[in-house]
């Protein structure tokens, strides 16, 4: 019988990647499709990236839905012949294997694979019962039972939702069902049961790693204040051209101009030595909906000024269309952060690791006739002193105060 | 819910539907009782399981018979031809001999015959399984000879719980049901619902979960198979999936295969003896679409190839036992 | 008997008798798969039982059923059908010659085992009687299934239960290839079900009259609630056991002699002939009219609709899983 059956996976990119959101699937059960087109937009950590449909026919089966998370390699969807039977489906889907996918935890060190999300996120029993295993009494009673498995930990090996997980959650209780303790799935307070709003993959990816700088890097903060006239006279000057440069844009444009003059602010912390880049690859922080993206500007030092602008006004724009690409968040060197259009006067920074050091931006403040920002810089005090840190603030400050 | 026997989970299951739906009734020996005096003596089955019911309902719909078990299983059949919901008793399954040909060559394939023309919708109960030293002749399964024949139904239930709604389900059922009540396990107690549940059929129980190998057992094997890996999980941290199909026919593959999905390693119980019988059936259907999750051959655990002893010694040497399933687990550890 | 109910047998006897001679004939070509048993002979003993019976009534036959199928109102076309196997067949091609049945009509099929049928029919009077109707159910059995034991069993149960049962012996001298002398210990065959506590009586079953009437008294009395009762009929069966069976057990010049001494057909013409209650232009036209039916029966049963493998597996169950 040579009816062509196809798995639809959840694919592999990048080398840290382990698992993919489904953000929203392009075709529906019974549209045709063509190899190669788009067949389904997958979120990774901070990208939305579309995956190709891998071969002609027709797709049979959608098995996670939008929303949902699954490990790479993981079967997501059947594409197939439209003669293949509902049974050679069910054969098919019954009978997949996903292959070995051999992920180890990324070195954070390696500087070409490096990307500021570069932490491995090892698979955990996640939500979804693509990657958990369930068998399939304790799936008919929690069917029978009302219980959801989306959002299930399950307290056997390797997270498999047993019995007992369904019918303590039947009776309301934990949806962690992590051996020890067991947290209430909505944390009902005395006065009101708060909604929950689930992470989003993004979202976990951040906060994965936030929580492991703050634990790992030994933070020193820097601040300074800069008068910020000439800043401003430069804006002014430039405002009537094309597309004129904001203030954030004059204030990276001097960051790179500064960095490959401080090696040591301008590097990877690694445990065997600071790996010291040549040019600025300057990370700018950029806010979305689902949490702050740097994407890089790769050797932003040999940009002029309206290049580099550009550059960044690029990515701005495919940061809100969510069309960032996996090698656009890779190879920062410095992350620079603005929220003076928020008003805030200073800030400190996480710094993003493997980076040594972030630049923290406040809003320009009018005091007279003078107008100031204060800039903080976050130092990894195992790659920095004070005065390797002081020393490139110092010279910052004189270039922006310079322009 | 209380704690119930299977005696007792049975016997509401049987009130259940007898009023539930006036077109069930009862016919077999010593099932319902007779008139002394003008007072029902009340004999409710030779172990138990239809008592209440000859006193609550009469002759009308409990039916004692002469020892005919052809015309027993015959009169069934026909009643249930002509739109009644019969469930014919039948004391022990080895009895079945006497009535095999109304079983398997009329009520199994009336439907299919006739192209469809009618529906016999007959639950023939009996009970099976040695245990009670009642010897060669009292203590066979006969359950995997009824799985092979198509047309019928078959279900072993291992527990009070499971007794009751599967026979509520059997009597519900359009098909003809053969309902086997391993004798032994009369008197095992569990929970059970006061109220009238249905367990579907073709769906397997799991009492025990486990990643390291996968036990599948039938009637009060299952006891044994979960003894087995309570005892092997304690000692030796080793832990079993123990599956319990319920109704081997239909049969619950699902389950089966996707166990071994996980484990790799299968061992089947049954207190049968070792040919033709469900373990052969369960290891052919894991060779077959299981092959590549098979990390080691699968074993069997049965009775030999002998009748069933009658000696309280040889008995228990015949039946299968935790100690003989947990040396079967290490082989196919080994 | 009335002028139309007359008629009417006449009719059903000459349908048995023309749609056994029919079979044969096509039987010979090998177009009907399987074994075929006919009733050719026995004809009054079928049509003497069911001109007593309504559609709810139900009667269960033996290996050899086309006739008790025909008596108990089949269509001749339907059964053709299901000979040749066809789909349009009563039983969709699925049962055959052994197994043709109408449940529409009470008729619970032909059955393949010798004696199986007397138990399930007593189950459908047990049925009626449950339900407070007044139905019977009526088993056939031959000669050759009065030595095994579920008729006994049936026999007893039926007395036991007082249901309305009414056990019909179709005695043609041989069961298969063997006279009934040497294998039946009691040759008495209504004795052996009078022994079981039933009223049994033994009938020429070449007369349809004598069968119509011990038969009616048997249902009558069922219908009334006075229990079961056996008739017990002879009559030759003009073929052999089966198509096929060389009949070494009697020969040519046996069986002729039977067909001129021992034909219900003309019993039955020359009765009503004779008593002027049918004409001979009334009996020419049923011929002629059966002629057709029988023409039309296996033209239908020659173009009918041919079943294919997944019909295998359809009605082993009303659901599986």
């Amino acid at each position: 019988m040579s009816v062509r059956i196809v798995a639809v996976v959840v694919p592999k990119w990048g080398l840290e990647m382990t698992e993919g959101t489904v953000s929203s699937w392009l075709k529906q059960p019974g549209d045709a499709v063509t190899r190669g087109e788009p067949l389904i937009e997958i979120e990774s950590e901070k990208i939305v990236n579309s995956l190709d449909a891998p071969a002609d026919g027709v797709l049979r089966r959608i098995l996670l839905d939008a929303g949902n998370v699954a490990a790479v390699g993981s079967l997501i969807g059947v594409i197939a012949d439209a003669s293949a039977s509902d049974d050679d489906i069910d054969r098919f889907i019954r009978d997949f294997r996903p292959p070995d996918s051999g992920d180890a935890p990324a070195e954070p060190s390696t500087v070409a694979a490096a990307a500021p999300s570069a932490d491995a996120v090892t698979a955990p029993a996640t939500s979804d019962t693509g990657a958990v295993r369930v068998s399939p009494p304790v799936r008919r009673l929690a069917e029978s039972l009302g219980v959801s498995l989306a959002g299930l930990r399950g307290s056997g090996p390797n997270g498999r939702i047993l019995q007992e997980d369904v019918e303590r959650a039947a009776r309301g209780g934990a949806q962690d069902g992590a051996a020890g303790g067991s947290a209430p799935a909505t944390a009902s307070t005395a006065t009101e049961t708060p909604r929950l709003e689930p992470w989003s993959a993004t979202r976990r990816a951040i906060a994965k790693r936030m929580q492991d700088a703050a634990r790992d890097i030994p933070h020193f903060y820097l601040v300074t204040d800069v008068d910020a006239s000439a800043l401003l006279a430069q804006r002014e000057r430039l405002r009537s051209g094309t597309e004129p440069p904001s203030v954030n844009d004059l204030i990276v444009h001097a960051v790179t101009r500064v960095l490959p003059r401080h090696p040591r602010v301008n590097a990877h912390h690694s445990d065997e030595g600071s790996r010291v880049f040549s040019h600025a690859h300057v990370a700018v922080a950029m806010a979305t909906p689902d949490g702050v993206l740097a994407p890089v500007v790769p050797y932003a030092d040999l940009l002029p000024l309206a290049a580099l602008s550009a550059a960044l006004r690029e990515l701005r724009e495919r940061v809100a269309q969510r069309k960032l690409g996996k090698t656009d968040l890779e190879g920062g060197s410095f992350t620079v952060s603005n929220l003076g259009m928020y008003g805030v006067r200073e800030f400190t920074s996480i710094i993003t690791p493997p980076q040594s050091a972030s630049l923290a931006v406040g809003a320009v403040r009018k005091e007279g006739a003078a107008a100031t920002l204060t800039l903080t810089l976050s130092c990894d005090h195992r790659a920095l002193d004070g005065a390797t840190g002081a020393a490139f603030l110092r010279d910052l400050k004189e270039a922006l105060e310079q322009a | 819910m209380t704690i119930k026997s299977m005696r007792d989970a049975l016997n509401e299951a049987l009130h259940h539907e007898f009023e539930r739906d006036p077109r069930v009734f009862l016919i077999g020996e010593d099932v319902g009782g007779f008139e002394k005096d003008g007072q029902p003596v009340e004999i409710g089955g030779v172990f138990g399981v239809s008592k209440g019911l000859y006193r609550k309902y009469g002759r009308k719909r409990v039916i004692d018979t002469p020892i005919s078990e052809a015309a027993i299983i015959g009169a069934a059949s026909g009643a249930a031809l002509c739109g009644m919901r019969p469930i014919a008793e039948i004391m022990f399954a080895d009895l079945t001999a006497v009535c095999f040909d109304q079983i398997v060559n009329q009520i199994a394939k009336f439907r299919y015959m006739f192209g469809g023309q009618c529906a016999c919708p007959v639950v023939i109960r009996m009970t099976t399984g040695g245990g009670r030293n009642a010897g060669a002749q009292h203590s066979q399964t006969f359950y995997p000879i009824f799985t092979s024949f198509p047309g019928l139904k078959v279900v072993v239930p291992s527990n009070a719980y499971d007794a009751k709604g599967l026979l509520i389900t059997a009597i519900r059922d359009e098909d003809p049901v053969i309902f086997f009540e391993p004798k032994v396990l009369y008197t095992e107690k569990c929970e059970v619902p006061d109220e009238a549940y249905a367990i579907p059929f073709g769906e397997a129980a799991m009492p025990r979960e486990g990643e390291d190998v996968t036990l599948v057992a039938f009637g009060q094997s299952v006891n044994w198979a979960v003894q087995a890996a309570d005892e092997l999980r304690a000692t030796r941290g080793i832990r079993c999936d123990v599956i319990d199909p319920r109704t081997p026919s239909p049969l619950d593959e699902e389950t089966i295969l996707e166990s071994v999905a996980a484990t790799g390693r299968l061992v089947v119980i049954d207190e049968s003896p070792p040919r033709c019988g469900l373990t052969a059936d369960v290891a052919a259907l894991v060779a077959d679409k299981g092959f590549r999750d098979l990390k080691a051959p699968i074993k069997t655990v049965t009775a030999p190839h002998t009748p069933v002893p009658q000696a309280r010694e040889l008995e228990r040497a015949y039946l299968p036992n935790p100690r003989r399933i947990i040396a079967a687990v290490e082989e196919v550890l080994a | 008997m009335t002028h139309d109910g007359l008629l009417r047998a006449y009719r059903r006897l000459r349908l048995l008798r023309e749609f056994e001679e029919r079979t044969r004939v096509e039987f010979q070509t090998g177009q009907i798969a399987g074994f075929t048993h006919l009733y050719a002979g026995m004809e009054a003993i079928a049509v003497g039982v069911c001109e007593h019976l309504t559609d709810e009534d139900r009667i269960i036959s033996t290996h050899r059923g086309h006739g008790h199928c025909l008596a108990k109102g089949c269509d001749p076309a339907a059964m053709m059908l299901e000979l040749w196997g066809s789909t349009d067949g009563l039983c969709r091609g699925k049962g055959g010659t052994m197994h043709i049945a109408d449940f529409s009509r009470g008729m619970l099929g032909a059955n393949a085992v010798v004696g199986a049928g007397a138990p399930i029919a007593v189950g459908a009077a047990l049925a009626s009687a449950m339900t407070g109707a007044s139905w019977v159910a009526v088993s056939f059995v031959g000669d050759g299934g009065t030595n095994i034991g579920s008729v006994y069993e049936a026999m007893n149960l039926a007395v036991v239960l007082k249901l309305p049962k009414i056990f019909v012996i179709e005695d043609n001298g041989w069961g298969e290839m063997t006279p009934i002398a040497d294998v039946a210990g009691n040759r008495d065959l209504a004795a052996r079900a009078a022994a079981m506590g039933m009223p049994a009586v033994s009938v020429d079953g070449v007369d349809f009259f004598a069968v119509h009437a011990a038969a009616g008294e048997a249902i009558t009395r069922a219908r009334r609630g006075g229990g079961p009762s056996t008739v017990v009929a002879s009559a030759p069966r003009f073929y052999g056991h089966h198509e096929g069976d060389p009949q070494l057990y009697r020969s040519r010049e046996e069986v002729a002699e039977l067909r001129r001494r021992e034909d219900c057909l003309p019993r039955f013409i020359g009765r009503v002939t004779a008593e002027g209650t049918l004409r001979a232009d009334e009996i020419a036209a049923v011929d002629a009219d059966i002629a057709r039916i029988m023409d039309d029966a296996v033209a239908k049963a020659k173009a009918g609709p041919r079943p294919v493998p997944a019909d295998v597996h359809e009605h082993v169950y009303a659901r599986y899983r």
